[in-house]
């Protein structure tokens, strides 16, 4: 199922959330990458339809969402970046009722809401009441309400956040899973969730679209740009305040940088091949580049 | 069932169940039971119906109409609070689930209709509770569903703000005196208030048939409020969704709106109509009327009442006319209701507002009479301003049945007199008369007067200074004894359990009182504004007891008005035919001491047993305020009189009293009237 976005907008006043964004999402899993507050939030609410653009035109499978929303909605899964469930139904009644909400007959609800209970692992919690489950049950009944009614697209917005790494994993894998047969849209900052999942990929910064292709594309513009450098701990704070820093761990009382930098720092960095998250970084520009400190 | 259907049954059925199922439901009705079961648990109204239609209906409505407007915005909250709203939004949904929703809210506050209906149906009696719980059930519905709608709408408005329920709370207190300090307290203030807190639009015996349209058009009111109120729920969300003005609630809203204001604005001319018609009641002034002193007096009164056809009332009325004047009478001035047309006339009729000038055929001398003959119909309506509330219907004929007294002159006075004077009953009696009235009524009517029955709706009198003519579908009559009981059909069966006391009663009093032929009485249980007073006296021999059907309980509740009522009613009248005048109530003191009218219940009461008169008159003497206040002296000196002499000492003092009142003058302590009364009956 395509998407495409044409000079899409979104202002709050003078703030400009989203600023003339144009992509196509062909299909599969397409992740959207981006630091925080860089629009992609607003890009998902507004494909979701729950939130109007400025301007600019999005459909989806030739649906145009302004215009038909309805239409929309009938095709789609979501899974908000927070949300939550009447806390004193049971994951089965709650599925069951967002089954009926989607107009799923009541005979294929019934098979549709244990199948989606066994997909994401939740069947033998089924008639434990929402209220005393985990973040990471929860989140897995996100899914399934998502899954519910077949959806050609599934957006995904920050799921693996608060989840620990065994959950973060089982999720990840299960979107890939799941996005066989559909589109997936997954918002997120978090690099190694769209490395190991996505075909196709786009990054938002402050509200322009900054990259869009593979992440094999993404990871080409690294190349070159990627040094791993020992400095003394009294000079990170400068090596930082020039480049880019990827990651730091301390080896013998020094600490070695993994930075993106056009040129050699200090004229002693050994180039090493690129990742994902260096592509990331190289076209993200200098914003929040504290986040993508990863002591290990 | 459709696609359709089963959303709005899941949405409505879930709702409901988070609403009931949360620990605060059944907490809300244990203590609204307890609430209701305190408040009422004496007295809930005389009847089911009573009771529905007045102070536990309204307060169970208005109360619970608070809750509704709290429960709406919980329930329209409900999914920003669980953070469930950004997926419920993303749903191929519609209206239906906002709808399905409220329409769940309103559901669960019906439930706490269950104990005032339990309440009420303890009253009964059953056929009173059926024809009320539709009644009672519509206007709890459409109260809860226009608070219900009004929280929702205000949160899908404003969204989920925490003081949006303080705010509600506060408008739902401030809505009954806000509306009556914006229209000073008159009639279209009792529309604004959705509350229904304001008066009972029921009467026992007439059900709402007084307060006309203006029940149905309240309910109008606030169905039309609900349903712009709800639509316009409807109008932002989906308009929020689809992103287009949704034309459907669009016009549900304007729908909704204009019915509400159709029907307010018929309400309000409704009230201007009657008020503009109304006649000012007040009671303050106590002063006795001018009555015009009369050259003509009616020695004799025939009326064929003939109410088959309700829509026009006819009545073909024989007088015996008289000159009491000292010269000869060429024309008699007659008073007749101005609504009322004479279509037919033994002689030539003149009219002037409420006069009629009889033109007679040759000059009627001093002391001679005439007979003449006059047919007049006509439907009308009387309305009263009553402390600046709602002008309130009092005397009419039409549709639905008639009430009359002589103060709307129903029946032709002689001479001039004031219509319309309600509260001076004094000025509307006339001279004894023989007075015969026969009423015809539409099948299902009962009729009552306060003239003796003599017949199927015949009445008879020989000395009648006044009649009063009630038809109605609910009225009842029975005979108990010498008590002939007129009450709504729903209270017949209690209203004749008290004729038997009454009945006793008089028995046991009327001995003490030969001079007085009394060979019945009337108990007639009508409603609150029915236009008489107290001191009504007896119509010849018939005594007549009028007590507010609403209030009917009372009879039952203290030993204190039980006094007051069986035995000081029926006493206020035999001292009054004994009298041969209305004792006038703003005397000094009453014309007999009240220790002996209190001897003399208590002795109806015992049936004569010394013993049990003691312990009856220790016992009320104790119910007063602040204990025996002086009742146990005096009384307890007729009782030793009693003791020593027997009815003759009661008598004595009873005949001393009527034969030299001004005896009694400057006779005030206790002590003096104990020593008056042992002296009167020669008693130490």
């Amino acid at each position: 199922m395509e998407i495409v976005i044409e000079e899409l907008s979104k202002h709050y006043g003078s703030v400009r959330a989203l600023d003339g964004v144009s992509l196509r999402v062909p299909g599969g899993m397409f992740g959207l990458l981006g630091p925080n507050g860089a629009g992609k939030t607003t890009l998902m609410r507004i494909l979701v339809t729950l939130l109007a653009p400025t301007s600019g035109r999005v459909t989806i499978g030739g649906i145009d969402v302004m215009r038909d929303p309805a239409k929309v909605r009938a095709r789609l899964g979501y899974i908000p970046q927070e949300f939550g469930f009447y806390r004193s139904l049971n994951a089965y009644e709650m599925l069951d009722y967002i089954g009926t909400m989607k107009r799923i007959p009541p005979r294929e609800r019934k098979r549709q809401v244990e199948a989606v209970l066994e997909e994401v692992n939740l069947t033998a919690d089924a008639k434990r009441r929402v209220g005393t489950y985990s973040g990471g049950m929860k989140q897995r009944l996100g899914i399934a309400q998502a899954l519910l009614g077949d959806p050609d697209l599934l957006v995904v917005d920050e799921p693996t956040a608060g989840l620990d790494p065994e959950e973060r994993i089982r999720f990840r894998n299960l979107l890939v899973r799941i996005s066989g047969r559909r589109t997936v849209l997954l918002s997120t900052h978090i690099v190694a969730d769209v490395e190991a999942s996505c075909t196709g990929l786009a990054v938002l910064r402050q509200g322009r679209l900054a990259f869009a292709g593979t992440p094999e594309e993404l990871v080409e513009r690294a190349r070159g740009r990627v040094w791993l450098v020992e400095v003394e701990p009294g000079e990170w704070d400068e090596v930082a305040s020039r480049v880019q820093v990827v990651s730091s761990r301390t080896v013998g009382g020094r600490v070695q940088l993994r930075v993106v930098a056009d040129e050699n720092p200090l004229g002693r960095g050994v180039p090493v091949e690129p990742g994902l998250e260096d592509g990331y970084l190289a076209v993200s520009g200098s914003a929040q580049r504290e986040e993508w400190l990863v002591h290990v | 069932m459709t696609d359709l259907a089963r959303r709005v049954v899941r949405a409505w059925r879930t709702e409901l169940r988070l609403l009931c199922f949360h620990w605060t439901f059944p907490v809300l009705h244990l203590l609204w039971a307890a609430l209701l079961l305190y408040t009422f648990r004496a007295w809930v109204g005389a009847t089911a119906e009573a009771a529905l239609s007045g102070e536990l209906g309204n307060l169970t409505i208005g109360a619970v109409s608070l809750v509704s407007l709290i429960v709406g915005a919980v329930s329209a909250s409900r999914s920003a609070r669980t953070r469930f709203d950004d997926l419920e939004q993303t749903y191929p949904t519609g209206a239906e689930v906002l709808v399905a929703r409220w329409l769940a809210t309103v559901t669960a506050l019906l439930t706490t209709l269950i104990v005032p209906l339990a309440l009420a149906l303890r009253v009964g009696p059953v056929d009173s509770f059926t024809r009320t719980v539709p009644r009672y059930l519509l206007a709890a519905t459409i109260t809860y569903a226009f608070a219900g709608a009004i929280g929702w709408c205000a949160v899908v408005w404003l969204g989920n703000r925490r003081w949006i329920y303080p705010v509600l709370a506060a408008g739902w207190v401030a809505v009954s005196p806000i509306s009556r300090i914006m229209t000073g307290g008159r009639g279209i203030s009792s529309l604004l208030d959705f509350t229904r807190m304001n008066d009972a639009e029921y009467q026992e015996l007439w059900g709402r048939f007084l307060a006309g349209d203006l029940p149905a058009l309240f309910n109008r009111f606030y169905a039309g409020l609900a349903l712009g109120v709800l639509a316009l729920a409807v109008l932002l969300t989906q308009q929020r969704r689809t992103r287009r003005l949704p034309v459907l609630a669009g016009t549900l809203v304007l729908a909704g709106l204009a019915f509400a204001l159709t029907g307010g604005m018929r309400y309000h001319s409704l009230l201007t109509e009657w008020g503009a018609e109304a006649v000012a009641m007040d009671f303050s002034g106590r002063e006795r009327a001018e009555v015009a002193t009369d050259r003509e007096v009616i020695d004799a009164w025939a009326i064929d009442a003939d109410l088959r056809d309700l829509a026009r009332p006819r009545f073909d009325a024989r007088l015996v006319l008289r000159n009491a004047g000292s010269e000869p009478i060429s024309d008699a001035t007659l008073t007749l209701y101005h609504d009322l047309v004479v279509v037919d006339s033994s002689l030539p009729v003149t009219r002037d507002g409420d006069q009629l000038t009889l033109a007679l055929p040759e000059p009627l001398a001093p002391g001679a009479t005439t007979e003449v003959r006059l047919t007049y119909e006509g439907a009308f309506a009387v309305y009263v301003r009553y402390q600046q509330g709602k002008p309130q219907l009092t005397y009419f004929a039409g549709p639905g049945g008639v009430r009359l007294l002589p103060a709307v002159g129903w029946y032709p006075l002689a001479g001039v007199r004031g219509l319309g004077d309600l509260n001076r009953f004094e000025s509307q009696a006339h001279a004894p008369a023989v007075f015969r009235l026969t009423v015809h009524v539409p099948a299902g009517y009962g009729v009552t007067s306060n003239l003796p029955p003599v017949g199927d709706g015949v009445f008879a009198a020989d000395r009648a200074t006044w009649a009063y003519l009630i038809a109605a579908p609910r009225l009842r009559t029975a005979q108990v004894g010498r008590v002939t009981v007129a009450a709504p059909d729903s209270l017949l069966p209690r209203a004749r359990a008290y004729a038997a006391r009454f009945d006793a009663t008089l028995d046991r009093l009327t001995p003490f009182f030969p001079t007085v032929q009394i060979d019945g009485l009337t108990f007639a249980l009508l409603d609150g504004m029915p236009g008489y007073v107290p001191e009504t006296p007896a119509a010849d021999q018939q005594i007549l007891i009028v007590f507010d059907a609403d209030q009917i309980d009372i009879l039952d509740l203290s030993l204190e008005m039980d006094a007051q009522y069986f035995g000081s009613r029926v006493l206020n009248s035999l001292w009054t035919a004994a009298i041969g005048a209305p004792v006038d109530p703003d005397a000094e003191r009453w014309f007999a001491p009240w220790t002996l009218d209190l001897f003399l219940w208590a002795y109806a009461r015992e049936e004569g047993d010394p013993d049990k008169i003691a312990a009856t008159i220790d016992a009320y003497g104790r119910s007063l305020p602040g204990g025996d206040n002086g009742s146990k002296l005096p009384a307890r000196a007729l009782l030793d009189i009693y003791r020593q002499r027997g009815n003759a000492g009661i008598q004595a003092v009873i005949d001393r009293l009527l034969s030299n009142p001004a005896s009694l003058d400057g006779v005030t302590s206790d002590e003096a009237i104990a020593a008056w009364y042992r002296e009167v009956a020669g008693v130490r």
